[in-house]
């Protein structure tokens, strides 16, 4: 409960430090970049979103301490400012959705990957020189070892675009109506499965290298041997003792893969112009939305500090040591 | 001397490495009787855990046994398929890691350790493997509330305890202790093994203890052997290796641990390190370091003769 607590001060820290940085970083740029954008949008953009993008900025004429705390009030009640690209929606709400699809595709592949390939790797240490490690981790890091980019486009050409099996983007067709129906499931399931699937092809390599690897030291460890030497079934030595404890270090690379998705799978998303956080960022650029995009930044960082201490919780659960070494 | 519960005749284990074979355990022959204890000494490196583990049949790769016959409860070890293999072991034999501090699980508790063995080969409910769990802690000296603790929270010694309640927890014929008290300070490694005789002598079940602390070895023991470089060169009653060794070796090495020999003087170790088993000495693999070696010792292999009564050595040259 203590390392918990001390861990959860410790990403309130940083996320405050995340906070600070971002609400400086355009203040500390040469030249001043807010007034050069300001002016550029003059004409362009009505008083109204200019007044926004001051107040998003906390340009007023307030000393700077003030400007700060006025701020950093915004960001705990969840006020990141008025996008440029979207106007008028506030900065929160437009993340919110791209959030959600981002959270939907890559979490759910991440998450799909880590579990098939670290099973995967499990069987292949088990099972070692055996037919599945014989090919398995061959093929798969030859998969994983195209350029992301060209996999994704191959696949989106010829199973979406010559085949017809796929749609070709968007996360679910312009006649659909959103709700929690049957067929939007279905229509969104459909749109999500060719992003997905490209995202775990290229992803499970790792996963199932990683976990073979410690799997396959373990195997050779005191308490593996003990296991074994005790009669036991061959799946509980292979589950309960050894890949329980493998499992460990698969976590951890399972918390940064799920932290750095939160930021949007930047090349999935635009290849299947799939409407999430790394699709929001490129229009962001593109239209030069700085309160977009240093709220997708802020949500980026809050996620994966999030993630981070998600798995301090799984890994608390996952190995006693260190539930004692809190304490 | 009733029939042997356990003879092992001709054994050889190599490790198949890239640079060739190793050979690890050389042409053993021994036997053990029901309820004995036998001491296995010898230098670290010599194949004392190759041994006890192939015994076990629990040798991991690249560790193969080229040859022989392990005999046990009159069954041939070696020729035991898989299923038969789970069924001796633990259940008829069981063995003390060397490394029992790390032979724990370190993610699940160590009543579940205990359970899990006893689910394993006896058709009991949890609660009854739990219960039998916490008596057999209670036996080494742990209380039964200990069940719950992670390996992480015991001490040194405690750990060990657990190794061997694990392996008594299912009354095998032959416990198997392979160097069970290396780690721990010389207290508490009395007190592991005055406790081990204890249980010994309630439970009648037979021991083979390697160390390579020759005198501690001498005063736990009934019958002893000394291996040297995967080999075999003496083997007998503790009483008479005690006081009458045959083998320059044996003699070293009590020369080296003078508690037995107190009144000899100061620890004398034997010059020289012990041979690389890669790269054997020819003839007697002793003869680089021995005092008395002559000609034919770098020639020829001694055999190991009986020299007395139930006393065997394998060297021609010493009187
Ligand atoms: N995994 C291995 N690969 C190659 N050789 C090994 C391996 N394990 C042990 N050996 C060889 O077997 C010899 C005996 O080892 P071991 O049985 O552990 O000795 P002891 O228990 O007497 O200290 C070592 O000296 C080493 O040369
Ligand atoms: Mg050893």
């Amino acid at each position: 409960m203590h390392y918990l607590l001390r861990r959860l001060g410790f990403y309130l820290l940083a996320a405050w430090a995340a906070l600070t940085i971002n609400f400086f970083l355009p203040r500390l740029m040469p030249g001043d970049p807010a007034s050069t954008l300001f002016a550029r949008f003059k004409g362009k953009l009505d008083p109204a979103a200019i007044e926004a993008l001051r107040a998003t900025f906390g340009l007023t004429d307030a000393p700077l301490w003030r400007q700060y705390l006025t701020s950093l009030g915004h960001v705990l009640q969840g006020d990141l400012g008025v996008s440029i690209a979207y106007f008028p929606s506030p900065v929160a709400e437009v993340i919110g959705t791209g959030l959600g699809w981002t959270l939907f595709l890559a979490g759910s592949a991440v998450i799909v990957s880590f579990a098939i390939g670290t099973l995967l790797g499990v069987v292949a240490a088990w099972w070692r020189r055996g037919w599945a490690d014989s090919w398995l981790p061959s093929t798969l890091i030859f998969v994983g070892a195209f350029p992301y980019f060209w996999l994704a486009m191959a696949a989106l050409y010829v199973l979406g675009f010559t085949l017809g099996w796929f749609p070709l983007g968007h996360a679910y067709s312009d006649d659909a109506v959103p709700g929690w129906t049957w067929a939007f499931t279905a229509d969104v399931l459909r749109h999500a499965a060719l992003p997905m699937t490209t995202i775990v092809l290229v992803t499970l390599g790792g996963w199932l290298l990683t976990m073979r690897n410690t799997m396959i030291s373990l195997l050779g460890s005191d308490y593996v041997n003990l296991a074994r030497a005790k009669g036991l079934p061959s799946a509980q030595v292979a589950l309960r003792y050894a890949a329980r404890n493998a499992l460990l270090p698969s976590v951890t690379g399972f918390g940064m893969a799920l932290g750095f998705v939160l930021g949007g799978s930047l090349l999935t998303e635009i290849v299947f112009s799939y409407p999430g956080q790394g699709y929001l960022l490129v229009q962001a650029v593109r239209a030069q939305d700085y309160p977009l995009m240093q709220g997708i930044f802020l949500v980026i960082t809050l996620a994966v500090l999030g993630t981070n201490w998600l798995v301090d919780l799984i890994y608390l659960w996952l190995d006693p040591r260190t539930r004692d070494a809190g304490s | 001397m009733s029939a042997p519960l356990l003879s092992v005749r001709d054994l050889c284990v190599d490790y198949v490495t890239e640079n060739g074979p190793v050979r690890a355990v050389d042409t053993v022959d021994l036997d053990l009787s029901p309820g004995e204890i036998l001491g296995i000494a010898g230098e670290s490196g010599c194949g004392k855990s190759t041994l006890a583990q192939a015994l076990l049949r629990t040798l991991p790769p690249p560790a193969v046994i080229a040859r022989g016959r392990v005999t046990f409860e009159g069954r041939d070890v070696l020729a035991m398929s898989e299923p038969e293999l789970r069924g001796m072991r633990w259940r008829r034999m069981s063995m003390v890691f060397q490394s029992a501090m790390d032979a724990l699980n370190p993610v699940t508790t160590i009543g579940e350790q205990l359970a899990d063995t006893i689910l394993a080969h006896e058709p009991v409910s949890g609660t009854e493997a739990r219960r039998r769990a916490g008596a057999l802690l209670e036996r080494v000296g742990i209380p039964a509330e200990r069940l719950g603790s992670y390996a992480h929270q015991l001490s040194g010694g405690m750990r060990q305890r657990v190794g061997i309640a694990l392996a008594l927890a299912l009354e095998p014929a032959l416990v198997i202790l392979d160097e069970p008290t290396t780690a721990l300070d010389v207290i508490v490694e009395r007190e592991i093994l005055a406790h081990i005789r204890t249980l010994q002598r309630t439970l009648g079940f037979a021991v083979i203890y390697i160390t390579h602390d020759l005198a501690r070895m001498l005063q736990f023991s009934d019958r002893v052997a000394i291996f040297y470089a995967a080999r075999l060169v003496e083997v007998g009653p503790a009483a008479t290796i005690a006081t009458a060794p045959r083998h320059p070796y044996t003699r070293g090495l009590l020369r080296a641990f003078p508690r037995v020999h107190a009144e000899a003087g100061a620890a004398e170790s034997i010059p020289g390190t012990p041979p690389s088993l890669r790269t054997p000495p020819p003839g007697c693999r002793f003869h680089p370091r021995c005092p008395i070696a002559v000609e034919a010792c770098r020639r020829e292999r001694p055999a190991l003769l009986e020299v007395g009564p139930g006393h065997l050595a394998a060297c021609p040259v010493a009187r």
